[in-house]
């Protein structure tokens, strides 16, 4: 096996591994927010960041957002796009966490909306999400092209289809 | 290489993202309109009242006194310039109290009234009871936190001195023979 091929061969495992780890935490993480969306409502509130007009919108969309595209980050569909949103929102969870940090809120974080999945919000949970957009932007800056996305598949769909 | 790429794909990326954000809008708005527990699109109350507010911590930690520290006899008295304070509700405060003792029923998420600390503060002395009954579904609970040793604390931390909680409270009281008054004014 060459050089070439084996970094090649870990980039794709790296890639797949990333890629269901991140897709499967937004998953995890959604599933508990769907299924109670008013204790989610209410988890937003507790920031006291957001006015009240907003928050049942946000709780209606954001753990579909997070299934949605935790799904099409696993398969590898736009993993790029997927990569924007679950970033987009892991900013937007970082600057809550701190804010709350920063106010002296006494809460969990409400990521999982389940008590059990949660200690309460510290600066732990901040290095943890920073390093979920870590991994994030790891994804984010990987070629479209790397094996074992739908997106790979779909290109060499295009490109054979382009040379006949 | 790669993050040049990923930056010069970024506006096609962005359109792609606000699309799936719009599909899963519709998605999710649909599936909330048809879900038996759906929600308001918008909240029709505030969520104020919902929101967990915690106690302001309690900064000092009062006494606890039995009843054999205050009276050396073994009786039931209490000792002079003392007042003993009687935190349950007031429909227990009257079907029988200490006698002499008055009722701030104390609730954890309202405090003490302002007044009632002044009141409290002309007294050298500020003795605390509940009912100390066991909790027959959880009698552990019971004795760790006892409104009594709560309402002697945050006396204590609103600047009374001498405060001490009841050990046993009114249970302890009467099991040493001490009788008890009905009604009076709180």
């Amino acid at each position: 096996m060459s050089g070439t091929s084996w970094k090649t061969n870990l980039l794709n495992f790296l890639d797949l591994a990333a890629r269901v780890y991140l897709g499967g935490v937004f998953i995890l993480a959604a599933w508990g927010k769907i299924l109670d969306p008013y204790n989610f409502a209410i988890s937003i509130a507790t920031y006291q960041m957001m006015p009240d007009q907003v928050i049942n919108i946000m709780a209606i969309v954001m753990p579909w957002l997070e299934v949605v595209a935790g799904v099409l980050l696993i398969v590898g569909l736009q993993t790029r796009a997927q990569t924007l949103l679950i970033n987009g929102m892991l900013v937007m969870f970082i600057i809550a966490i701190i804010w709350a940090l920063a106010h002296d809120l006494q809460m969990q974080c409400g990521c999982f909306a389940s008590e059990e999945a949660e200690a309460d919000m510290s600066i732990l949970t901040v290095f943890r999400d920073v390093a979920w957009l870590a991994i994030g932007l790891f994804i984010w800056v990987l070629k479209p092209q790397v094996r074992w996305r739908l997106d790979a598949l779909i290109d060499r769909i295009r490109n054979r289809t382009a040379t006949g | 290489m790669a993050l040049k790429d990923a930056l010069k794909a970024l506006p096609r990326d962005c359109v792609v993202a606000f699309v799936v954000l719009g599909l899963t809008a519709a998605i999710a708005l649909g599936f909330n309109a048809v879900r038996e527990n759906r929600l308001d699109l918008v909240a029709r109350e505030s969520f104020d009242s919902l929101i967990f507010q915690p106690c302001p911590e309690t900064l000092e930690e009062a006494g606890k006194a039995s009843l054999d520290d205050l009276d050396s006899d073994g009786g039931v008295s209490f000792p002079a310039g003392a007042v003993v304070v009687d935190c349950r509700s007031p429909e227990a405060f009257d079907t029988g109290h200490i006698p002499g003792a008055v009722n701030i029923h104390y609730d954890e998420l309202e405090g003490v009234a302002e007044q009632d600390v002044d009141r409290l503060k002309t007294h050298q002395r500020v003795i605390v009871y509940c009912d100390g009954w066991e909790d027959e579904e959880d009698p552990a609970e019971r004795y760790t936190n006892p409104p009594s040793s709560l309402l002697a604390d945050e006396l204590k931390s609103q600047g009374l001195e001498h405060v001490d909680s009841l050990d046993g409270g009114l249970k302890a009281y009467l099991e040493k023979g001490g009788s008890l008054e009905k009604g009076g004014t709180p």
